[in-house]
């Protein structure tokens, strides 16, 4: 029987775990409002990703593919979080981030899938390759097409 | 002809985004041109893509990060008949050679910047003289400026300084 003490615990956990991902989703927010994400430019963004997805590598990635999916019918949010995502180490986003770009590129908003695009280069590596050459027949805007393209040939070297 | 390159974010100004004669959306104008003093920076070159990668490695010491990198030539004489001043200042590169290649946009009030954000609009459009430089290729582009003498690699800055270096070794060492 589970005592009184250790379910007041499970839920003073996921209190906490609640808090810990509206702060996440709220210093989201204010930072991709605060300034847009230029390629080549370091953002106040990534850096608050980076850390916690360090500080909390168990909990963050689920925190963080569900504010995506709640942006995900706002994409310069979502966009702008993609690009924050493929700003961190590969190592730290791993496999769930390499997925979460991969499906990206079908998005229907294509500053999202470019942000995949990016996200993809930036990590490089087989699978991100496979998914562009997957996906770049298929991408109606031309620029992203040919930077599709292009990602492929420089990640196939 | 001569153009003016601007680096720029394509996929906010995209027909999907700005379809033909719907508003631009604010997003595309206050990401992409943003003024300072009412001013915007642009960089002399033809639609040549080699000159086109001369303005892209003008950008490597005010970058911090490995990136893409995209450019889009507007073209001056445009520019003009909407009654932009556009005048010679130095730009900020560490590449010698290319400070004068540098125009700002000068005294751009409302009016003006609508016209330039509809050009850009009408170009990216139809994808007309829109170039995008993925992050290996403007990686390479600035290791053969810093092998040809033209750039210092401890004047690029932080993790893009690092990339650089890693992609110089790797060189080397394939050499």
């Amino acid at each position: 029987m589970v005592s009184d003490l250790a379910v007041q615990e499970v839920v003073l956990t996921w209190a906490k775990s609640d808090r810990q991902a509206e702060n996440l989703r709220s210093d989201l927010q204010i930072l991709i409002e605060s300034e847009p994400l230029e390629d080549g430019i370091r953002h106040p963004l990534e850096k608050r990703l980076c850390d916690e997805l360090s500080d909390n590598p168990g909990a963050a990635p689920e925190v963080i593919q569900k504010i995506f999916h709640d942006w995900r019918e706002r994409p310069s949010y979502a966009s702008a979080l993609l690009r924050g995502i493929g700003r961190c180490d590969a190592s730290l986003v791993g496999r769930w981030g390499l997925d979460l770009a991969s499906n990206a590129l079908c998005h229907r908003d294509v500053e999202v899938r470019d942000a995949a695009v990016s996200a993809l280069e930036l990590w490089g590596g087989d699978q991100a390759r496979q998914s562009l050459q997957e996906c770049m027949k298929d991408e109606p805007v031309p620029y992203l097409a040919r930077y599709m393209k292009q990602v492929v040939e420089d990640l196939s070297e | 002809m001569e153009s003016l390159a601007r680096k720029f974010t394509p996929a906010k100004w995209t027909a999907d985004k700005i379809p033909d004669g719907e508003t631009i959306s604010a997003d595309a104008v206050t990401a992409d041109l943003r003024t300072t003093n009412n001013a915007l920076s642009t960089w002399a070159c033809t639609a040549d893509e080699t000159d086109v990668k001369e303005v892209a490695l003008a950008f490597a010491s005010t970058i911090n990060r490995p990136d893409k990198i995209c450019l889009i030539l507007l073209s001056r004489l445009e520019l003009e008949g909407f009654g932009i001043q556009v005048v010679r200042t130095p730009g900020d590169t560490k590449v010698l050679d290319l400070i004068p290649r540098h125009h700002d946009l000068i005294e751009l009030g409302l009016v003006r910047l609508g016209r330039l954000a509809e050009s850009i609009a009408n170009q990216a459009r139809q994808d007309k003289l829109c170039y995008i430089f993925s992050k290996e290729q403007f990686c390479k582009i600035v290791c053969e400026a810093i092998n040809r003498k033209r750039l210092n690699l401890e004047e690029l800055q932080d993790d893009f300084k690092n990339e650089i270096r890693r992609k110089l070794s790797e060189i080397a060492l394939s050499d």
